[in-house]
């Protein structure tokens, strides 16, 4: 342990100074439960109880926040193996998946390089490191990321890209600065491709032709930068000028970013009160993303969105203060940004503990995490019973969602009667036998006893979680059943699924 | 409004209070007779991304429309003609049968006063009923429904099947919002659901008419209709819908959504390509609707809009697409148009394109406001008094158009 603290103090500069969590009025067990289910997907069974212990937790997030330091964990990388497409290049997928009678007439369902393949196994992919993965915190951000520059995988051209967006825009960025991981998205072909930039030219002389395409600048200003109040029409006009030329080389075959200059309009641009030069070529753009990057309207947004997803709703007004505040004294540095977060006074005020409602991931993976239950990562894309499809059932298609602005994050979005019922309707096919294929429950790790003991149970893989009542009318429920035993343990755990308090996180 | 969870709770569920209707009459079936039930009926219909308004009706005479669209441009034989001005675009066919009966009214230069082009901040606008509580997510519908119904609102009252709940049904009251009604047949049913209304009842007890949704929608799962609805994503919607409606008198509010009009590349709308296609899905799911509406004699009491966030510009762009515009085209589709001889018609206030008649130079001015159309429906299909439908939009009073009669 001292060994490892002491190599860990090296390794990483995050470790200098040991973390301190401000005052909270919440017990030691709820900030354990608080924290695995922002900066986690959820506690594992049997987490709470060691993360409570005295100093564990804060070293838990010294280690979270230096992902970098988490040894990774061999069988995941056997389970990941078994996914194909996740391991291609840019290249390699196109070569391999690219079907030229996009989209694929059913007769191609048998077949095993469907270019659906590729969303879908990413999903795969997501729900293994959700579910497996020691660096959770990495894996809510690339989720958090993702949503925040959302590009649909069901697309034409994007869906040949987004693995490769995933991992090399949102992925190698996320523990960087904002800057950087703005231009490595504003570049990747997916992006291009998906808002159109690459149908972004100069005007052709004697033309009628607008010649430019707005529809990335628009969202570039909009949706990942300043926001809706920020800009006018004229700044995304000229936004648009500055990114003409933004292409693809080879989009069917290579699939890279490239500069063309011979449709580059190489005028100069004021976009937010500064000008920038159309004679820099592809710096023009460039030094544009960065500046927008820095924007204090930026820093406010994305501080703003964090403490949305992260704290509660409506985001606190001073956490979004001191969340841009170190955005921009740190030149937006996102693991500063981060660490802001989760130590301030508002993410661990009592008004934050369970405040916010899980979106269909969340509660998929909480609860599939809540039995360690393990992913089987071989299931077709065209099977009806795989993880990603009972969750695009629940509203949550993962790298499929059709909007630019991403999966909506609001308690008023998910939270509703029909939405209720289908998380009951969920519960009931998560814990069935259609989903064993997919997912394996150890049944006997859960129920030790031959009798359950439903608050017994319950304490074990959702603490502090459910009220009396709840359990007292699952054990009512349970106790007057005449079905198998392992029928009345997979309908303890629906049950305990579909409950209210299960839904917030 | 502050949206803490416990307002949230009380919002949602508020509403739940009157639902809790005697279950033994349905067990029964002794369901009320719908047909002699006169109850009106609303849909609004969402084309989201921005629909192209030159491609949906264009301007087939004007020259200008021709040169700012060399590849865009519809020929008048790729097009239905309906007025010496405009023609629709030929997928519209299948509604031709309710514009030769007069059901169908085209309102041109559509939208609202505030200029902003982006469609988050537009379909913000066009869901709350204007600029001021965008933000704060109330819908304009939820609060007609509060309105109307004078807080009891029913908790089927406002509709749609979708993912996730519009924000025009979130509010005051908070509409149901289910994927699919497929989940709810009896066929699918899973687990038990006594047990699970028991448990939410433990956890908060106005939650406790959940059973009565299942059961609601599961009724309506289960409705026999007698047209076979095109199996598209909005022919789907439009089957539920029917659905609900053919099953709860209570539901008189429904929003249905079309998607992937925002076609800044690949916007061509010939035949064969995505546009046409998006043409085509919406005019049919609309049609089997009103074919389905007028087999159940609901017809005559039912209205549609069907309307977008912008219109799109003028010229067309280098990626053979259009960027975001402004005044867009919408529908109003109903039964009581032909009563009252309003449908059969184009609104427009139309002068000739030159780039001095568009509006910054690229896309359509509005003429029409859309809270004047949605206050007229409001106070003539609704029957809401004028002074209460301001309130709905913020202290604007509509002027009257004259649509309903």
């Amino acid at each position: 342990m001292i060994l490892f603290l002491l190599l860990a103090f090296f390794v990483s500069p995050a470790f200098a100074e040991s973390i301190t969590f401000p005052k909270s009025e919440l017990s030691r067990t709820e900030m354990a439960i608080h924290l695995l289910n922002r900066a986690a997907f959820g506690p594992l069974f049997g987490e709470v109880e060691n993360l409570e212990k005295e100093k564990q937790l804060e070293l838990w997030l010294e280690q979270q926040l230096s992902p970098e330091t988490i040894p990774p964990k061999k069988e995941l990388h056997l389970l990941l193996q078994r996914l194909k497409s996740i391991h291609l290049n840019q290249r390699e997928v196109l070569s391999r998946y690219y079907d030229e009678t996009d989209p694929p007439s059913r007769h191609l369902a048998a077949e095993r390089l469907s270019p659906q393949l590729i969303a879908h196994e990413l999903s795969l992919k997501k729900f293994i490191l959700a579910r497996e993965s020691k660096a959770q915190l990495f894996e809510v951000m690339v989720d958090f990321w993702f949503n925040h520059f959302n590009v649909n995988g069901q697309m034409m051209l994007p869906k040949y890209y987004i693995s490769s967006f995933e991992n090399d825009a949102i992925r190698k960025n996320i523990f960087g600065t904002f800057e950087n991981l703005l231009i490595a998205a504003s570049k990747h072909p997916a992006m291009l491709s998906y808002l159109n930039n690459t149908a972004n030219k100069k005007k052709v002389e004697n033309s009628e032709q607008i010649g430019i395409n707005e529809n990335f600048a628009r969202e570039l200003l909009e949706l990942h930068t300043v926001g809706r109040e920020a800009y006018t029409q004229v700044d995304v006009n000229q936004v648009a000028i500055a990114l003409t030329g933004w292409t693809i080389k080879e989009p069917r075959v290579i699939g890279e970013f490239i500069f063309e200059k011979e449709n580059h309009a190489a005028k100069d641009v004021t976009v937010l009160g500064k000008t920038f030069l159309g004679k820099d070529a592809v710096k023009q753009g460039e030094s544009l993303i960065k500046f927008l990057a820095n924007h204090p309207a930026t820093a406010k947004r994305i501080s703003e969105k964090l403490c949305f997803r992260f704290v509660r709703e409506p985001a606190p007004k001073e956490c979004i203060e001191e969340l841009s505040k170190t955005f921009l004294d740190t030149g937006g540095d996102l693991r500063a940004v981060y660490k802001s977060l989760f130590l301030s006074s508002s993410f661990w005020s009592k008004q934050s503990y369970r405040a916010k409602f899980k979106r269909p991931f969340d509660f998929l993976i909480s609860a599939i995490r809540s039995v360690r239950a393990a992913i089987i990562p071989e299931v077709g894309v065209f099977d009806p019973y795989s993880l990603p499809k009972a969750s695009q059932l629940l509203g949550e298609n993962p790298f499929r969602h059709p909007s630019p602005t991403g999966l909506p994050d609001s308690i008023g979005a998910w939270y509703s009667a029909g939405g209720l019922l289908q998380r009951f309707q969920s519960s009931n096919l998560l814990t069935s036998e259609k989903l064993e294929h997919s997912i394996h429950i150890r049944f006997e790790n859960i129920f030790v006893d031959q009798q359950i003991n439903v608050g017994k149970v319950s304490s074990k893989i959702v603490p502090l979680t459910l009220n009396d009542k709840t359990i007292e009318t699952i054990q009512r429920q349970i106790d007057r059943s005449s079905k198998s035993l392992n029928d009345k343990q997979r309908e303890t755990l629906a049950l305990i699924f579909s409950s209210l308090e299960f839904q917030w996180r | 409004m502050k949206l803490d969870r416990r307002t949230f709770l009380y919002l949602s569920l508020a509403a739940g209070a009157t639902a809790l209707l005697p279950s033994g009459a349905r067990l029964l079936n002794l369901k009320p007779n719908i047909r002699t039930q006169r109850q009106s009926r609303f849909l609004v219909v969402y084309m989201r991304g921005g629909s192209d308004n030159f491609s949906l009706m264009p301007p087939i005479e004007d020259p200008f429309y021709y040169s700012a669209r060399p590849n865009l441009a519809l020929k008048k034989s790729e097009t239905i003609s309906i007025d010496p001005l405009f023609s629709i675009h030929k997928e519209f066919s299948s509604l031709m049968p309710a514009w030769n009966e007069r059901e169908l009214l085209f309102i041109n230069q559509f939208g609202f006063p505030f200029v902003g082009r982006s469609h988050f901040f537009s379909q913000d606008v066009l869901e709350s009923g204007g600029l001021d509580l965008s933000k704060q997510g109330s819908g304009l519908l939820s609060r007609a429904l509060h309105l109307k119904m004078e807080q009891k609102t029913p908790l089927m009252a406002g509709v749609s099947i979708q993912t996730t709940l519009p924000l025009s049904l979130r509010g005051p009251y908070n509409g149901i919002s289910v994927n699919s009604l497929d989940l709810f047949s009896t066929t699918q049913t899973t687990g038990n659901i006594s047990a699970f209304r028991r448990i939410l009842k433990s956890s908060n007890e106005e939650l406790s008419n959940i059973q009565t949704v299942y059961e609601k929608l599961s009724e309506a799962g289960e409705a026999k209709i007698v047209n076979n609805f095109p199996s598209t994503s909005f022919g789907s919607q439009m089957r539920d819908i029917a659905k609900v409606f053919l099953t709860h008198p209570e539901s008189i509010v429904a929003v249905a959504e079309s998607f992937n009009w925002d076609l800044h590349s690949g916007g061509k709308p010939q035949a064969g390509n995505r546009f046409a296609e998006n043409v085509k899905e919406l005019s049919e799911g609309l049609s089997t609707f009103r074919a389905e509406m007028i087999k159940q004699n609901i017809w005559d009491d039912t209205i549609i809009l069907v309307m977008t966030e912008f219109g799109r510009t003028l010229h067309e762009n280098s990626g053979q697409g259009t960027e975001h515009g402004y005044g867009g085209l919408a529908l109003l589709l109903g039964g009581k148009l032909r009563d009252k001889q309003r449908g059969g018609k184009i609104l427009h206030q139309w002068k000739e394109l030159s780039p001095s008649t568009l509006f910054e130079q690229r896309d359509l001015s509005v003429v029409y406001d859309f809270r004047d159309v949605l206050g007229e429906i409001f106070t003539s299909h609704f029957q809401l008094e004028q002074s209460k439908v301001a309130e709905l939009f913020f202290g604007y009073l509509p002027k009257k158009l004259d649509i309903l009669g």
